[in-house]
């Protein structure tokens, strides 16, 4: 009956449905709707309504934790029971909370901010999202694996992931999780780049561009170069735990590999997760100051050298794996210089409060907490840049304090600001704002009851679930703390459902903020503003034509289920490793009915996804004019392909760097190393170099409109593939009948992962090819219309430049 | 027609020296030619990378803000293999030295 009552109130709601339709069929609009949705603002929502799911469940599993340590001797969570929750909490914490909420917000007001109609790629973002879901709910499943979840920390450290004291499959889960959530997050990058560099509207300036924009334009190049290097971590990691190979569990410095690939995501993981927030703080504290931010410029500048830097101080996770004095220096100096450029930002916020006429409603409160956290939270990780003191405070509750002030106390606090801040625009009701001050209360209080005594327990260890009794006191005020800080939340969430339905209809501009999205009303019509809005030079907002550019409306068409499939064959795919009838093995892992459905259908929805394209379905005219300065020139699927190949060449430049690793270690090989026939090496390497030369040669002659010297280059092009790989499955077949197989050793490891790795890419420039040709059969291509050509061969070069490295890598060295 | 042919040109050579120097890096290391293996290969495979960027990825009629981003890309990677590696290199208590 409840479940008929909210469905049926969302139906009505989203005013998607006819009162006089009946139930089922209600329903079945409701859930195509909502299946097959491209628009940035419902993937918004969904990314909004998911994310704070996993909040409660990570939420769940912190206070199980807390609960365990209110006193010594508990046995509410023991031994790997505690491990598992403590594990999972970070995990869902850090990957299914934090920036999912940032990014579902961003999805919804990014577009509104930078005045653009959506996205630059509406369907990679509906794929995000699904990629998201889906790798959640594996996570989520994970808890219900024979042997249980993942239980070797939030850091999943080596070796204590290897299938010796990892059992069973619940680490596997995780790991495919994480390479999913990836993939999602590596599109979204994709994605808002394009779209903020590319799509905003007229006289929209970067210096008119809203901090939080902004701030999301740096998470997305945090995530560029970060999220590649953990993809190829979670890679390896998979491939040891399934198929043999010895990556992390190698004398030859396995744990410190792991050590390196996961901090050179990690730390910049933090300002990944921070820098959202930030933005939003930013934006939050220069409207209800009633004043501009002061010294924005300055900021971005911070910001912009945050971002740098955060790529060179992951060392000092590592002070005390006796890494190279040298190293362990600069690192310490990186690391103590990156908080400037913080302190700047929080100086900055703070000025700008400085004669302000400040409003003290719900959100800034928030933003004026997150701001106070920021400073404690921040003054404790500069003591953690000292070798010394790090080494000392290495492993103990102080550092789980310090980062639990920034992900908690700023970055919640700051996502929270933003919930508040924006929640009329999104939903056009007004939420209870003395329920929101009590919340803001009470989260406040306690937040600082359940966390700054872990800075006194500055000798506790973490990662323990029983402890000596003269902690006992800090930690019962610590889980009276979080007991009061949890269930605070729920505030939030009584205040938001009972306002969306009850509360007091917005105006559309309830602030009298001075950005973008408060110009359009409250909910945003589905093609965002009536009219094409753009800046003038003295700063006002003109909208030059209703329904300008191109229509919003033919985005309503445009709804597609083939993300959604790719999301649901994923799942099924995850799900099959486990809970299904085993069909065989190979190696350790399982290949059931429900993987191979999975396969089925995610191949199936990728091939209707080309087949949408080759009818050019989903083709949508640019708007004319556009502030794209610094892509000017380059159009937003080339640019895309460009922000795509970066990430891929870090992908691949990470495992490159392992066989460097591993290299440097073992001067000599396994005996038998050079059993790669050099002639198949370079034949296929002249095949290779061929290849992407006929493609390039049909460019030449579709530009020139000869359209069978274009066909006959793309026929070339798709043989010489084909043969690399053909070529590549005989060598194979060849080395492991010889006795040449993953057993033999690291050396075997690399060469069958970066070339299989290598070989798939192939694959997909093949089948890539394939479809031009398929294009082209259908008269797809003209003398000035060939779109996708470009980028397709782009993506060819970028194939063809990562084997010039492992030709020589395998053949030759 | 000029401009195809002057496109023609800069493939075919650039195609010519590719494959030359998959020869000419194959000849030279296993008749071990090079004194430095490593390096030699590094700075081949490095010229070709850059050719095909160059060449036949066009990076050259890119705005800078595209020719920028595989040159952070470059910096980063050499900034963490370096990092790593020197690490390894370093004694310490973990591995052996």
């Amino acid at each position: 009956m409840l479940i008929e009552v909210a469905l049926k109130g969302g139906l009505r709601a989203w005013g998607v449905v006819d009162v006089s339709e009946g139930y089922l069929n209600q329903v079945s609009r409701f859930l195509w709707r909502w299946l097959t949705t491209t628009n940035h603002k419902d993937i918004g929502l969904l990314y909004i309504v998911t994310s704070i799911y996993f909040f409660l469940v990570a939420g769940a599993l912190g206070m199980l934790v807390r609960a365990q340590l209110s006193k010594p001797g508990n046995t509410i969570l023991v031994g790997n029971e505690y491990n598992e929750a403590v594990t999972m909490h970070g995990l869902f914490m850090l990957l299914w909370f934090v920036s999912p909420l940032a990014f579902g917000l961003a999805n919804y007001i990014v577009p509104l901010q930078i005045g653009a109609r959506d996205l630059a790629f509406p369907r990679l973002n509906a794929l995000s999202y699904w990629l998201y879901l889906v790798s959640g709910l594996i996570a989520l499943v994970s808890f219900f694996a024979p042997g249980g979840t993942a239980s070797a920390g939030w850091t999943l450290y080596a070796p204590l992931t290897s299938d010796i004291y990892s059992l069973g499959k619940g680490l596997d889960l995780v790991g495919l999780a994480v390479i999913l959530f990836s993939a999602s997050v590596t599109l979204g990058t994709i994605n808002f780049l394009v779209t903020i560099v590319k799509m905003r509207a007229p006289g929209m300036t970067w210096a008119r561009l809203p901090m939080f924009s902004w701030t999301i334009v740096f998470t997305v190049l945090l995530m560029l170069w970060a999220f590649p290097t953990l993809i190829a971590a979670t890679f390896l990691l998979f491939l040891d735990r399934n198929f043999g190979t010895r990556f992390y569990e190698s004398p030859l410095g396995g744990s410190y590999l792991w050590g390196h690939l996961f901090w050179f995501f990690g730390h910049p993981e933090v300002y990944i997760l921070l820098f959202p927030a930030l933005g939003m703080i930013a934006d939050i504290v220069s409207t209800f100051s009633r004043r501009q931010l002061f010294a924005k410029h300055i900021i971005v500048l911070g910001l912009s050298l945050g971002t740098a830097l955060s790529f060179l101080v992951w060392v000092h996770h590592m002070f005390i794996t006796g890494i190279a004095l040298e190293i362990r220096k600069i690192q310490s100096f990186t690391t103590a210089i990156i908080s400037v450029p913080f302190e700047m930002t929080v100086i900055a916020m703070i000025l700008t409060l400085w004669r302000g006429r400040i409003w003290y409603t719900t959100p800034m409160l928030f933003a004026l907490g997150s701001i106070f956290n920021f400073i404690i939270g921040g003054a404790t990780g500069v003591f953690l840049s000292s070798v010394p003191l790090d080494i000392a405070f290495r492993g103990t509750y102080w550092v789980v304090g310090h980062f639990h002030y920034i992900v908690a106390g700023v970055i919640t606090f700051g996502l929270m600001a933003g919930l508040y801040y924006w929640f009329p625009k999104i939903t056009g009701r007004m939420y209870n704002e003395r329920l929101g001050k009590i919340h803001f209360a009470i989260a406040f209080t306690s937040i600082h009851l359940l966390y700054l005594p872990w800075f006194l327990l500055m000798d506790m260890p973490r990662r323990i679930y029983d402890y000596a009794p003269e902690w006992a006191t800090f930690n019962l005020v610590s889980t009276v703390g979080a007991l009061i800080f949890g269930a605070s939340f729920l505030l939030p969430l009584i205040n938001f459902t009972y306002s969306l339905w009850r509360g007091p209809r917005a105006s559309d501009n309830p602030w009298n903020a001075y950005t973008l999205e408060w110009l359009t009303t409250s909910p945003p019509p589905r093609h965002n503003f009536e009219g094409e809005p753009m800046i003038t030079s003295d700063g006002r907002v003109v909208f030059i034509a209703a329904n300008g550019g191109y229509s919003h409306h033919v985005h309503v068409e445009h709804q597609t289920l083939t993300p959604f499939g790719i999301g649901l064959g994923a799942l099924l795919f995850g799900l099959g490793l486990v809970y299904s009838p085993t069909l065989s093995t190979i190696f350790n892992l399982n290949v059931t009915l429900l993987s191979v459905v999975g396969v089925i259908v995610m191949v199936v929805s990728l091939l209707k996804w080309a087949w949408n394209d080759l009818l050019d379905k989903f083709t949508i005219p640019e708007p004319k004019v556009l502030e794209d300065w610094p892509l000017s020139g380059v159009d937003k699927v080339r640019s895309g392909v460009w922000v795509f190949l970066v990430g891929d060449i870090f992908l691949f430049g990470t495992l490159i760097g392992t066989w460097l690793f591993v290299r440097t270690r073992s001067l000599a090989w396994e005996p038998g190393y050079l059993s790669h026939d050099i002639t198949i090496g370079l034949v296929n390497t002249f095949i290779l170099f061929t290849a992407t030369y006929f493609y390039l040669l049909g460019y030449l002659f579709i530009r020139r409109g000869s359209i069978a010297g274009f066909m006959l280059s793309m026929v070339m092009a798709l043989a010489l593939l084909v043969s690399f790989l053909l070529v590549k499955v005989v060598e194979w077949s060849h080395l492991v009948s010889v006795g040449y197989t993953l057993a033999t050793g690291l050396q075997a490891q690399l060469y069958y992962t970066l070339t299989g790795l290598h070989g798939l890419h192939v694959l997909f420039g093949a089948l890539a090819t394939a479809y031009v040709i398929a294009k082209a059969l259908r008269g797809g291509y003209t003398r000035e219309e060939h779109k996708g050509v470009v980028e397709i061969g782009l993506y060819l070069g970028m194939v063809e430049m990562i084997w010039v490295f492992l030709f020589p890598m395998f053949y030759l060295l | 027609m000029e401009r195809f042919r002057a496109s023609l040109t800069i493939y075919t050579a650039t195609w010519l020296i590719l494959v030359g120097g998959a020869v000419l890096e194959a000849v030279f290391i296993l008749n071990r030619i090079a004194r430095w293996p490593e390096l030699f290969v590094l700075g081949v495979s490095g010229f070709q990378a850059s050719l095909i960027l160059l060449f036949y990825m066009h990076l050259r009629d890119e705005p800078t803000s595209v020719k920028a981003m595989p040159v952070v890309t470059l910096l980063l990677l050499i900034a963490l293999l370096a990092s790593a590696i020197t690490s390894v290199l370093a004694c310490t208590p973990y591995i052996p030295g």
